[in-house]
């Protein structure tokens, strides 16, 4: 993506029925904004390029081509880009343009085997990009699409049910219903007090992401906690259950992504956090898998 | 729906309900008096404690213990519990020891510490000098 400070012609990619459809609003480090609209994953990819002169020029080009590309980018290792699909179309052989012209083009069933991610420090982007090479310096475009992986749901959905705590000082047994989760589903369990002898000022169960780049040994992660849930305020006695009912739907969840193309990871975690009255912290992380549902009415989760 | 309904809970009982937690813990340094005469004065404080949680011995307990002991306490302490990290005692003091703003900035340096530590579940449940710290008449420190 070069935007060249005084690029003699205008490249505009327009994808065919883009105001149709929904779309995401995505944010690239230099803080460019674009929507990208959402497509299926074998949908066919069809538009048109728009190339206009500026000043009434002429341009003298090496070839116009466009390619479809989905790939997987380091945000803080620029260098690091993994390209696992490409497709290229020509547009125009080399020649003259002495006027606009527009070019219609069409990757025909393009396989996007995997969803779009923008994350921390992982990027997986589908783009069109069009390339009018030149003699000096090319011209390059891009223009980015979304994708969503829809899955039915799971076979099998067990539930994450444990017995933890200190010896002699703190012992629960907590529930949740479900291992695995729509991104529009609730979360419903319960906590049991079975020994209380600290001074409990409040619970909460967070929500966490953890995002992991690379393999082993050159393995890198990092931890966000995309929301809390604060589910008891106060000191319980033993005996005493506590009820969970967490909402998912208006937080910023993806589907986990596990392995993705060997590159990266994105798991999701709850974490039951018990503090006292001195501030010390008591918790528990469970995985818990994230899925993206169609519903029913086509309103994509 | 059913997937929605609430898990099933069990009947807590009355005694359970209502009965007093297993969490009091109450510490206070109080009262501190000087002993002694010319350059072997010292001053004691009065730890009071009063808890039901059942590592301690007694519900109610009132001793006198003076800063080397606390000192040698917390080498103990230290000594014992590796995991856990013990907060700092407040400072040695060498000149105007027995100035009241002195002593009383040491009482509350003491009370805090001493809550700090005797809250704190992995020593409660794996100190063996803490019990006897705060509730022996007597501190004899194995250091």
């Amino acid at each position: 993506m070069e935007y060249l400070f005084r690029s003699p012609i205008d490249v505009d990619i327009h994808l065919e029925n883009e105001e149709e459809r929904s779309f995401v609003d995505i944010e690239f480090e230099q803080g460019r904004k674009d929507k990208a609209p959402v497509y299926g994953s074998d949908e066919s990819v069809k538009g048109a390029v728009m190339i206009r002169l500026k000043d009434g020029r002429k341009l003298d080009h090496n070839g116009i081509k466009i390619e479809f590309v989905g790939c997987i980018e380091n945000t803080y290792d620029k260098g690091n880009i993994h390209e696992f699909t490409r497709s290229v179309q020509e547009l125009a052989s080399p020649g003259e343009m002495r006027q606009a012209q527009m070019f219609d083009f069409e990757f025909k069933h393009v396989e996007k085997p995997y969803e779009s991610y923008f994350g921390k420090n992982v990027k997986l982007r589908y783009f069109c990009r069009v390339t009018v090479t030149r003699k000096m310096t090319d011209v390059i475009r891009e223009k980015d699409l979304w994708v969503y992986r829809y899955e039915n749901e799971p076979e099998t959905n067990s539930l994450i049910k444990m017995d933890v705590g200190i010896d002699d000082c703190l012992h629960i047994e907590f529930e949740y219903t479900k291992n695995k989760y729509h991104l529009r589903d609730v979360i419903v369990g319960k906590i049991y007090f079975i020994l209380v002898r600290i001074k409990v000022q409040r619970m909460e169960v967070n929500i966490i992401r953890r995002e992991t780049i690379g393999t082993p040994p050159n393995q890198y992660s990092n931890s966000e906690t995309v929301t809390r849930f604060q589910v008891m305020d106060g000191n319980p006695n033993r005996g005493e259950t506590i009820p969970l009912r967490m909402f998912l739907n208006g937080y910023s969840l993806t589907p986990t992504f596990r392995d993705v193309n060997k590159k990266f990871n994105v798991r999701y975690y709850l974490s039951l956090i018990l503090v006292d009255e001195d501030q010390r912290r008591y918790f528990k992380q469970s995985e818990i898998t994230l899925w993206r549902r169609k519903d029913e009415q086509g309103i994509i989760a | 729906m059913d997937k929605l309904r609430r898990p099933e809970i069990r009947q807590q009982t009355t005694q359970q309900m209502y009965g007093v937690p297993e969490n009091i813990l109450e510490i206070d340094v109080v009262n501190p008096q000087n002993h002694g005469l010319g350059r072997g004065m010292f001053t004691t404080y009065e730890i009071q404690c009063r808890t039901n949680m059942p590592y301690f011995r007694l519900r109610y307990s009132s001793v006198r213990r003076r800063y080397s002991e606390f000192e040698k306490f917390r080498d103990m302490l230290e000594h014992e519990i590796g995991r856990v990290s013990i907060p700092p005692l407040p400072g040695k003091v060498f000149t105007n020891r027995f100035r009241e703003d002195v002593i009383e900035e040491r009482r509350q340096g003491l009370e805090t510490f001493l809550r700090a530590v005797a809250g704190h579940p992995l020593i409660q449940t794996h100190s063996r000098i803490l019990s006897s710290f705060l509730q022996n008449q007597e501190f004899h420190p194995t250091i």
